[in-house]
């Protein structure tokens, strides 16, 4: 049996846009006869022995499924660190007589665009060459908070069901991700322009669900 | 004029180390007042994604570590310069979970930036931004990536200037800082 391994780089412990956009995958994974665990990032670095765990998971499946929200346009510091801790255990002979490594990424940011994510795919796409994992491609989009722990067809995702049943289709049969279902996915949820007043009214509803009684825009440091 | 030097380099990385000393070298030399803070030396948490800067504590990260006083003395100063070895053509994991904690210079508001949704600024100014590399080997596609991220940053965090280069191997790093200063233009208003 195939076995895939999906990895949630949201520093969030519980419901996060990437574990929705993983938990997805691994589901279609295991209805086309994939086993799959899912696993978090960050708790992998609280000790040696859990990041130990975490490289035998990696070891112990034939696909890697990243799944991890854009941070200031790049991954996030904890995911990045996995990738560099990946390379340093292939470079040490960890991997050595397992099988080859296949790795597909999800991504997403808050801005409308999935533009925002092109640089962490690419990163992702540099790590998979510069280590002889085998690159299985990327599903990108923008608005994260859309599915933020709801399932895609319970999402404004639900209209991409098809491309994203086409994408585990191909990493089931071993192949990349079809460039359709990555353009498809990239579409905006939403239209740019609508965002400046849409995001001004949700962080203010936000604020005020939190509490807040400083002003938004308030200039902490001094200059 | 002040400038904020994050070196990134890990304690085993000479190559890194050896940048951050030119980089300190050169913006001192440029007639800056240097503070280089050693990012390995930070107590700082990974980001949580929490939106706290925004929603509960604005304009301040609601976890109180190091990384509070990186992002106040970064928008205090005139010029932000990363030090870190380069991966996959992004920072470092280090030089990145500092990074990744600044999200509070900038406003949660959204904007059009070209055609592209960004945030709004927070501060009626932001330093120049300044970027140094490392890679053992060369590399054309990382150095891309890297002047590419570089460049995206500065949009999103209004950088009003910004300049990336990426030294490898033995490449001494002093021409590459000298670069740096003369693409952001800070040598030229100094000798003004």
């Amino acid at each position: 049996m195939s076995r895939s391994l999906l990895l949630v780089g949201s520093p969030k412990p519980g419901a996060s846009a990437s574990r929705s956009f993983a938990e997805a995958v691994g589901s279609r994974l295991e209805a086309r006869g994939w086993s799959t665990r899912t696993e978090r990032v960050s708790p992998a670095f609280a000790d040696a022995t859990r990041m130990g765990e975490l490289l035998d998971a990696i070891a112990e499946s034939d696909l890697v499924v990243l799944a991890f929200p854009v941070y200031v346009d790049s991954l996030p510091a904890p995911v990045l660190r996995l990738l560099e801790t990946w390379e340093s255990a292939i470079a040490d002979g960890a991997f050595a007589g397992t099988a080859p490594k296949r790795l597909a990424v999800l991504t997403q940011c808050g801005f409308p665009e999935a533009s925002h994510c092109d640089f962490s795919v690419a990163v992702c796409r540099r790590f998979a060459d510069k280590t002889g994992v085998e690159w299985a491609g990327a599903l990108a989009f923008g608005m994260g908070a859309a599915i933020e722990g709801r399932a895609p067809e319970q999402s404004p995702l639900n209209g991409r069901i098809e491309q994203l049943d086409a994408a585990v289709d191909a990493l089931a049969a071993g192949d990349v991700i079809p460039a359709e279902a990555t353009a498809a996915f990239a579409r905006p949820l939403a239209p740019a322009w609508s965002y400046p007043l849409l995001g001004g009214m949700m962080w203010s509803k936000q604020a005020k669900s939190r509490g807040c009684k400083e002003p938004l825009n308030l200039r902490r440091y001094a200059q | 004029m002040k400038a904020t030097i994050l070196d990134a380099s890990r304690s085993s990385d000479l190559r890194t180390r050896a940048a951050a000393d030119a980089m300190e070298a050169g913006l001192a030399a440029a007639g800056y007042e240097v503070e280089r803070i050693l990012a390995r030396e930070l107590q700082v948490r990974a980001c949580t994604g929490c939106f706290g800067c925004w929603t509960r504590t604005p304009g301040e990260c609601v976890i109180a570590d190091d990384a509070r006083g990186m992002a106040e003395r970064a928008i205090a100063s005139d010029v932000f310069a990363v030090v870190s070895p380069v991966s996959y053509g992004s920072y470092g994991s280090l030089a990145k979970s500092v990074l990744d904690r600044m999200i509070c210079l900038v406003l949660p508001h959204f904007t059009m930036v070209d055609g592209e949704v960004h945030h709004k600024r927070r501060y009626a100014r932001y330093p120049v931004s300044l970027a140094l590399g490392t890679l053992a080997e060369p590399s054309a596609e990382e150095t891309a990536l890297f002047e590419r991220l570089v460049e995206r940053n500065a949009v999103n965090l209004h950088n009003p200037k910004h300049a990336a280069r990426v030294v490898s191997g033995d490449e001494p790093a002093a021409e590459a800082v000298a670069r740096l200063l003369d693409a952001a233009g800070i040598r030229e208003e100094v000798a003004a």
